[in-house]
């Protein structure tokens, strides 16, 4: 016999569905940082957002012109957040765009703090004053590993133009072998817009099964593909 | 058209491949084994309380070293030991309740079994106390009367209710008859071994509280009467085997995860040698005598010396240390004792004892001299157990315990205790937090090592002093506590929000002190009680 306590077990599927991880702390909207300059966590978990987007979307647009026909769909999904592992070992080792290239003193972020390199966060001290304190590449990076997981979150958004289709009716001379023959080229995942992290494809992060949801790990990038279609019909 | 129908469906619900009855040394084993496997492995000693204690730093990620935990770790252990604790508390239920009782007698005498859960299980709360503080307790447990979110006991208050446990176990041990017939590896049943282990960790709990609480002479007094550790015989120790998969976890950390992490620190290597710190200036207790353990703790590098890896340097400066992290002694080369398959990991061992009972008689030289002398012969004999090879002479014991016994106060004695607690980082680090001894273990803020410092075509342009910068705040030393795992605010939110509350500042923090740790910057000695 299975002892239930059903109050308790809704209780944990909401929390499971609900991504709870350390958040930033907050002071009037601006991020806080610690004495060493890295974002400061908070001291547990605070719900971060839904794993599952709110709303899904798809237009598909039919055209015709004569023998030609072109079909354009495109889908999008709003409203939920995915945890990103990837981004987060790619920041800790310094394999992704955002770990070089110049800060905002012009000075490439790899370079050494007392020659004016490194990364200085935006946010505030603990007392409300703006964040002087610059780290080196290396201790930003890490801290993206150890400091708030609020950092690897991003939305989930997408819209995609899943599909293009154009296809031509060959007009044929005579039907009496072949009544109808088509030809038509499509392209697949063509695109993607309004990603909030443009490295990583949100797709993969919500489509697992299981009861881990919502959260991007190795995810291979999503491929665009091609083909054609001859249809003949007798 | 058919019709079917099912003659019983709760049948249906019976699963018949897994046991729901389980025998209490299947129950034990378990229990033993994955508590050993969790504290003694790389993650909880290895990344966490063999550096806090400074017996090991690391050779690549220093992070942990510089005390930056990691989140998923110290969620998952945290729940690890709950489980297992669980599991004892499961073995004292099925020797009192009337359904079960007569059944398990069969593995051992009821009340026997009993105790031998609670002492062990009140060893393990007594380490999960040490690392986080107050915790839950009396409300743990309790799933069955719909306790789901137990309160964190105060850590005062949980010190005494493991003592008096411990009480009441020894009180129900009868010596005459076994405790278990089977499962037990640490001392494989043996009822008056086990009560004199209880007897021990009572005098350990009493130790740790002497600084505040006038009763520990008491504790100490009762165990001594009922009887406590009186040889290396009967140390608590769980031993590993060199078949696959029961081989020690730290054997594993090396060799199957097939990673060169680890290695001894430079604190411990320079005690042990009798080389003061200069780039401190701090003394040293017994200077140029050269301990025979430290052969047996660490292999020498290839052309026979010892070199410590620097305390808390930055895993991106670790490259250009000076001497360089290639002269530290490699422990996938060599294979010392501490990462051999079959090495013993303690649960408490006789030299402790008779540190304690020197520290319980104002540092009495006799008790002081044969606690160096056991250790010494623990070592050697473990050395011979594992590597076949006992390198350490009695002559050489002779001289070393004479060497080290000029002096024997607060400092000396704390300091011979925690080179014979090496690899029990727990215990070592909860040690310094007491007494603020060994001197020799690096602060945020102190020198840690020489650098070349390198430019950009790789030539060597001078050197410069690296300072030891930790990544969280300890207030200038080292750490006082782990944070609580972030899961319990999701879990157990009202037990974490008052625990945290109750911290210094009311944040989850790594320096709000434990009770029985009343060391301040003027005092950083304090007497006992």
């Amino acid at each position: 016999m299975i002892y239930t306590n059903k109050k308790h077990d809704i209780l944990l599927i909401i929390k499971l569905l609900t991504k709870s991880l350390t958040n930033y702390c907050d002071s009037n909207g601006n991020k806080i940082v610690n004495a060493n300059g890295t974002y400061k966590a908070t001291d547990g978990n605070v719900p971060l957002g839904s794993a599952y987007p709110k709303t899904l979307w798809g237009i598909t647009n039919s055209f015709r012109y004569k023998d030609l026909t072109l079909s354009v769909l495109f889908d999008a999904q709003f409203g939920g957040k995915y945890f990103s592992t990837s981004n987060m070992w790619g920041i800790y080792s310094g394999m992704l765009e955002e770990t070089a290239g110049s800060n905002e003193l012009g000075n490439p972020k790899r370079d050494p703090v007392a020659n004016g390199g490194g990364i200085l966060l935006p946010g505030v001290n603990e007392d409300g004053t703006p964040n002087t304190t610059r780290i080196s590449a290396t201790r930003w990076a890490s801290s993206i590993y150890s400091g708030p997981a609020a950092q690897n979150v991003f939305k989930s958004d997408y819209i995609k133009l899943r599909e293009i289709t154009i296809g031509y009716n060959i007009p044929l001379r005579s039907t009496k072998y072949i009544k109808n023959l088509k030809v038509s080229a499509y392209g697949r995942n063509l695109a993607m817009f309004g990603l909030d992290n443009k490295s990583f494809d949100p797709e993969m992060a919500t489509t697992s099964s299981g009861n881990i949801q919502g959260v991007e790990g190795g995810a291979l990038p999503s491929t665009a593909n091609f083909g054609l279609n001859v249809g003949f019909q007798f | 058209m058919s019709v079917t129908s099912c003659k019983d469906l709760e049948e249906i619900n019976i699963d018949p491949n897994n046991p729901t009855e389980v025998s209490t040394p299947a129950i034990l084993l378990g229990a033993e084994k994955k508590t050993m496997d969790y504290l003694y492995d790389t993650w909880f000693s290895g990344r966490q309380s063999l550096l806090y204690a400074q017996y090991w730093a690391q050779r690549n990620y220093t992070e942990e070293d510089r005390y930056q935990i990691r989140e998923s770790v110290n969620n998952s252990y945290f729940n690890q030991f709950y489980v297992t604790a669980g599991n004892l508390v499961k073995i004292e239920q099925l020797n009192t309740d009337e359904a079960t009782k007569a059944t398990m007698s069969a593995y051992g005498n009821n009340n026997n079994q009993i105790a031998v859960a609670k002492i062990f299980k009140v060893w393990l709360i007594q380490t999960m106390a040490d690392t986080w503080g107050a915790i839950p307790y009396s409300e743990s447990f309790k799933l069955d009367e719909g306790i789901y979110y137990p309160k964190y006991d105060d850590l005062n208050t949980l010190y005494n209710s493991l003592i008096s446990e411990l009480d009441n176990a020894i009180s129900l041990i009868n010596v005459n008859e076994t405790a278990f017939t089977t499962g037990d590896n640490i001392y494989s049943g043996d009822a008056a071994k086990w009560k004199k282990f209880g007897n021990s960790l009572k005098c350990r709990l009493a130790i740790r509280i002497s600084k505040v609480d006038g009763n520990w002479k008491n504790y100490i007094e009762e165990a001594i009467a009922s009887g406590v550790f009186d040889s290396n015989a009967d140390n608590a120790l769980f031993t590993y085997s060199t078949s696959a998969p029961n081989q020690c976890y730290f054997y594993k950390g090396f060799f199957d995860d097939a990673r060169n992490d680890f290695s001894v620190s430079k604190p411990l290597v320079d005690l042990l040698q009798g080389q003061a710190d200069v780039l401190n200036e701090k003394s040293h207790p017994w200077p140029n005598v050269v301990d025979p353990r430290l052969q047996i703790y660490a292999n020498s590098n290839s052309e026979g010396n010892y070199i410590g890896i620097p305390y808390g340097v930055a895993s991106e400066d670790l490259s250009r240390i000076t001497p360089g992290i290639s002269q530290t002694p490699d422990f996938m080369a060599g294979r010392p004792l501490v990462v051999q398959a079959n090495f013993a990991v303690p649960l408490m061992t006789y030299p402790e004892i008779c540190f304690i009972l020197s520290e319980y008689k104002g540092f009495a030289v006799d008790e002081y001299k044969k606690g160096v002398q056991a250790s010494l012969e623990y070592w050697n004999s473990q050395s011979a157990r594992v590597m076949s090879s006992a390198p350490i002479t009695n002559d050489a014991i002779t001289a070393y315990v004479n060497a080290v016994s000029n002096t024997v106060n607060a400092e000396t004695l704390a300091t011979q205790k925690y080179i014979h607690l090496y690899m029990n980082g727990t215990e070592a680090w909860a040690e310094y937090r007491r007494t603020g001894y060994p001197n020799c273990l690096l602060k945020p803020g102190e020198k840690s090592t020489v650098a070349n410092i390198i430019d950009d075509k790789g030539n060597v342009t001078g050197t410069e002093i690296l300072i030891f910068e930790a990544l969280s705040d300890t207030k200038g030393d080292l750490p006082a506590r782990v944070k609580y795992p972030t899961n319990e605010s999701t879990l157990n939110s009202k037990g974490f929000n008052d625990a945290v509350a109750k911290l210094s500042d009311g944040t989850n923090n790594y320096y709000s002190k434990m009770f029985w740790d009343v060391r301040t910057t003027a005092i950083p000695h304090p007497a006992n009680k």
